[in-house]
Order: C-alpha cells, then sequence, then structure tokens
C-alpha cells in the first residue's frame, strides 16, 4: 500500500483532472477504488449482488458530484462515505438480510467449523491469520456472527478490521465524533466475542 | 457494567494502537497486574483477528462495466461546461468594455467638436470659403478698355489658380482685374431721359468719365466708373440733387473677401456716400447692414408720409447698436484707413425706367 501523503496527493491530483472534464482521471480512480469499497459494502450489507449494485450506485454518484466535491476531506473518505451511508440506508429500507440461524445448519461441515473456532478462542496464541482465512467454514462462522450486529456496530467493525481505517478516518466516514467511534467499536467487539464464545459452547 | 466497558474502551484504543501515552502505560499496568484483564485482551486481539482474516472478495467484472457504461453516459464534463460558461462571461464582458470605451471616445470627440465649435477662434468658423473647394467658377469683373462689362471666369482660365489668390488684387486703372471695392446702384426713374443727361454731367464734373463707361440699353442704362472714395462721393454729392426724381433706389454692396452682398433697399445717396467713405471692406459691409435694417425699420413706421411732408430726408443717422463680441477672442481689426486697393471704388450705376 502506498503511504497515506503519496496516496492524498494522486488522489487530488486525479480528482483535479476529473473536474477538468478528464474521464481517464476519473476511470483510474474507479479502478483504484471499486474493488475496495465492493469488499467493504459486502461486509457491510453481506449480500454479494446487493453489494454488486451498491456498489455501482456509489461511483454514479461519485461522477455525478465529483464536480460539486470540495476537498474538505480526502477523496478516500469521501469515497466511504458514500459507500457506507448507501449501504446503511439500504440495510434501514427493510431488506433485512436473510439471516439464517447457525442453529438450522447444524450439519457436519459446521460442526467441524465450530471445533476450529474453539481451539481459536480457547489457544492461549493467536491464530494464524492465513489458516483461518483457508478454513471456508470458519470465515462462515465468523461472517454470521458480523451478521448478528446491528448496522452500525458492524460498519465500524469492517470500517477499522478489514478496511483498516484508523478512528478519525471513521468519525469522517460516518460523521460521528471520535468518541463514539471508540464506544461503538467496543461495543461491537464485545458483543462479537460473547456471539463467538456461545458458538463454540 | 460502565467500568467494563471504560476498560473495553481502553483495551481496544490500546489494540489498535489509538491509545495515547498515559492510556497505553495504564493498559500495559493492568495487563501485568490483571489476569481477568489480561485475558479479555487475548479475546478482543482474538476477535479483531478472526474479522481481518475473512478473505477479500474481489469486485465482479460486472460492476466495472456498469460503472464505465454510466460513466459513458453521465455528464463527466460538466466542469468544462462552467468553464466554458466562465469563458463566454469573461469575452461578454470584454465586448461590453470595449463598447463602453468606444461609446466614450465617440462622446468625448462629439463633446470636443461641439466646445470647440463655440469656443474656437473666430476665423476657424467663419473661413470664406474658396471658389476652389466650393467647385464652383468664380467670378471677378474685369474692366476692359473697349468698354464692355463682362464677369469673367477664372477657373476656367486658370484652374491652378485659386479664387482667394484672385482676390484683393489692386485695380490698374479702367484696365486690368479689379481688386478694390464695388458696389452696384440700382435706380428706376420715369423720366430716364433727363436722369440719363443729370447723370452723364454729374460723372463728366467728378472727373471721372475718363474712367468710366457708359452702356444704353432701351430703358436702361448702365454707367459704370471706377475711383477714389473722394471722387464717387463728389459725384453721389451731385446725384443728390435729382435723388428725388427716382422712383426706388437700391444699393448692393459687395464684399469682395467672403463673397457676400449687403441689398441696401431705399437707399439715399447720402447713405451711399456715408458706406463708402468707410475705410475697409468690413466696415462698409457693416455700416451698409446698418443703414439697410434702418431703411427696412423706417420703411414700416407709420408716419413716413408726414417725414416727406416736412422734408427730413433721413440723413441723420441712428446709431444702431453694435453687437458686442461675446467670444474669449478679440476680433482681429485691420488698421485705419485699409489698404490701396480699399480706397479704391468701383460703383455701377444701373438706371432703368420710361420717359
Amino acid at each position: 500500500m502506498q503511504p497515506k501523503t503519496a496516496q492524498v496527493s494522486e488522489d487530488s491530483f486525479l480528482v483535479q483532472q476529473c473536474r477538468r472534464g478528464d474521464s481517464a482521471a476519473l476511470e483510474r480512480l474507479i479502478v483504484k477504488y471499486h474493488s475496495r469499497i465492493h469488499n467493504t459494502i459486502l461486509r457491510i450489507c453481506t449480500n454479494a449482488d446487493d453489494a454488486a449494485e451498491l456498489t455501482q450506485e456509489t461511483f454514479v454518484k461519485v461522477i455525478e458530484n465529483i464536480s460539486d466535491f470540495e476537498g474538505r476531506s480526502g477523496f478516500y473518505t469521501w469515497v466511504f462515505r458514500i459507500a457506507v451511508n448507501l449501504t446503511l440506508n439500504y440495510c434501514q429500507r427493510g431488506s433485512r438480510l436473510a439471516f439464517r440461524s447457525l442453529d438450522a445448519e447444524n450439519d457436519e461441515e459446521n460442526e467441524q467449523a465450530k471445533g476450529a473456532l474453539k481451539a481459536v478462542l480457547s489457544s492461549d496464541d493467536l491464530p494464524d491469520p492465513a489458516a483461518v482465512a483457508a478454513n471456508k467454514e470458519l470465515c462462515q462462522i465468523v461472517l454470521k456472527a458480523l451478521e448478528k450486529l446491528d448496522d452500525a456496530q458492524r460498519a465500524v467493525i469492517v470500517l477499522r478490521d478489514i478496511e483498516g481505517m484508523n478512528y478519525a478516518q471513521i468519525s469522517q466516514v460516518l460523521e460521528v465524533e471520535l468518541g463514539t467511534v471508540k464506544s461503538r467499536l467496543s461495543r461491537a467487539r464485545g458483543v462479537l466475542r460473547e456471539i463467538l464464545g456461545e458458538i463454540v459452547q | 457494567m460502565k467500568e467494563e466497558l471504560n476498560i473495553d474502551e481502553l483495551l481496544n484504543s490500546f489494540l489498535d494502537g489509538e491509545a495515547t501515552e498515559r492510556e497505553r502505560i495504564e493498559v500495559q499496568r493492568l495487563l501485568t497486574h490483571d489476569a481477568e484483564v489480561a485475558k479479555r485482551m487475548r479475546e478482543l486481539e482474538k476477535c479483531r483477528m478472526l474479522v481481518g482474516s475473512l478473505p477479500y472478495a474481489e469486485a465482479p467484472a460486472e460492476i466495472m462495466k456498469g460503472i464505465k457504461t454510466s460513466l459513458g453516459k453521465s455528464p463527466v464534463k460538466a466542469p468544462e461546461a462552467g468553464v466554458f460558461e466562465q469563458r463566454r462571461g469573461a469575452r461578454h464582458l470584454l465586448i461590453r468594455q470595449v463598447l463602453s470605451v468606444a461609446a466614450m471616445v465617440v462622446l468625448v470627440a462629439v463633446l470636443g467638436v461641439v466646445i470647440y465649435t463655440i469656443l474656437g477662434p473666430e476665423g476657424s468658423r467663419k473661413q470664406p470659403m474658396a471658389a476652389d473647394d466650393l467647385k464652383l467658377p468664380a467670378k471677378k469683373i474685369e474692366i476692359r478698355s473697349e468698354g464692355t462689362v463682362q464677369p469673367v471666369v477664372t477657373k476656367a482660365d486658370s484652374p491652378s489658380r485659386s479664387a482667394s489668390a484672385e482676390r484683393g488684387k489692386p485695380i490698374e486703372g479702367a484696365k486690368g482685374v479689379w481688386g478694390g471695392f464695388s458696389c452696384r446702384l440700382q435706380l428706376k426713374t420715369k423720366a430716364l431721359t433727363a436722369v440719363d443727361a443729370s447723370i452723364s454731367r454729374a460723372i463728366e464734373d467728378s472727373g471721372l468719365a475718363q474712367h468710366g463707361l457708359s452702356r444704353r440699353d432701351g430703358g436702361e442704362r448702365v454707367y459704370t466708373v471706377a475711383g477714389s472714395r473722394e471722387t464717387v462721393n463728389l459725384l453721389l454729392g451731385d446725384l443728390d440733387g435729382i435723388w428725388g426724381k427716382f422712383d426706388s433706389a437700391t444699393l448692393f454692396v459687395e464684399a469682395g473677401e467672403a463673397g457676400k452682398r449687403v441689398v441696401v433697399g431705399n437707399v439715399k445717396a447720402g447713405q451711399t456716400a456715408e458706406i463708402l467713405k468707410q475705410d475697409n471692406s468690413e466696415a462698409r459691409i457693416r455700416v451698409a447692414k446698418d443703414i439697410a435694417s434702418f431703411n427696412r425699420i423706417e420703411k414700416q413706421l407709420p408716419g413716413t408720409e408726414m417725414f416727406a411732408a416736412i422734408g427730413y430726408k433721413g440723413d441723420d443717422l441712428i446709431t444702431i447698436p453694435k453687437p458686442v463680441l461675446t467670444s474669449g477672442e478679440r476680433p482681429i481689426t485691420k488698421p485705419a484707413g485699409g489698404t490701396e486697393a480699399e480706397q479704391k471704388v468701383l460703383l455701377t450705376i444701373v438706371v432703368a425706367g420710361s420717359e
């Protein structure tokens, strides 16, 4: 990943070019961010089709409003704000995520995933991230646990632990105070810990 | 519970590298001394690691296609349109400024002309128009020894010479080009023969006969005499005696320089003499105008018949106040006496009438 300052200056340059009508610069910005935006949206809304649609909608909004972008925040923050707002609005519109109860899928594979998760949680050592990522069943359990969080908590967890934003950036994207980010993240991790604990019991 | 939340926030801040120096020291102290907090810390760290280990979901290719389609339809050129509008506005403003400046220049020029017309030097406004400028044939009187008076077209004779150059040329006796003052006295009478005899005698007595010539044409007699103001005045003095025989007398004064002509109606011999005795052409024109005005007024005044009955001849001229020059420029006055040419007078007397 590029250093933050270099990323910001490159984004600023590309945004300036876009404002002058340079479609190539706009395309470069889209190529640069579209996968990250899609991943973030997918982890918040948890539905692949909706995530694809929301990603496209996000960039359409970016294209429509790039001339109004004043640069008070970074382009990166601005794009994520649009994406997260669209996703949270989508979640609030009642298209509730189709929760599938973990209890309902109490098959053999699920039992194996639970065992893997129990091993991770009971071990004194931290798990190997590559091993976790390779274990699809374990990932599914984690995703299901994420789905059980409310939208705001899930958004803050995704922005911090998946997208890797710092608290200040999360504060700008969600347009909330820094203290709110701290407390919301603390609650979200607490709930997640409880959910995962319940799963392995 | 609240304390637990505060510890969780502290632990999470420490975990995410967002804790302050003081908070970090506090967390390290807690982790060292409190096994429960250390355990909690490990669990939070595992949760964080589990979420962070979720596989990265690459965006489907259709998303990029869809965005590109939207990019093609969307008015990305809006900023450019704004720039175009700005440029067009700037151009419009520039044109307006140029037009304003041009309008101001024209206005100043017009004002300048008006002011110059009002306050400019007298000569610049009343410049006599040369015949060459008007493209009209300039006429001058040439007196020939053969005794015929005829106009001569100067331009035809010598196109290169300007009319102004011809003017003011001195008289060469009764021969050559006339450069002095000229006037014509138009008289009407019912006793043409008697009047003709009287005028011929008067011309002879005044000594102008050798410079003059006469022509008889049916009911019209034409006498042309040229001489000094004194001799012409003598002639007019002689004619004063027969002035009562004239039904009408009109004097045409030629103002040589500018080609002006003043017509003095109902003129008397004394008035004619008064005009001729002036030193220069300008003075003659001015006096001729005064007399013409006076005679017009006198003719319109009631009681003219009464003046005739008491024998008033109107010799005592009423001095009409002259207009005061209001412009800043003083008139250029010629020295008294005038030029030698101006002292010469060419008088043409035309008598028309019957027996």
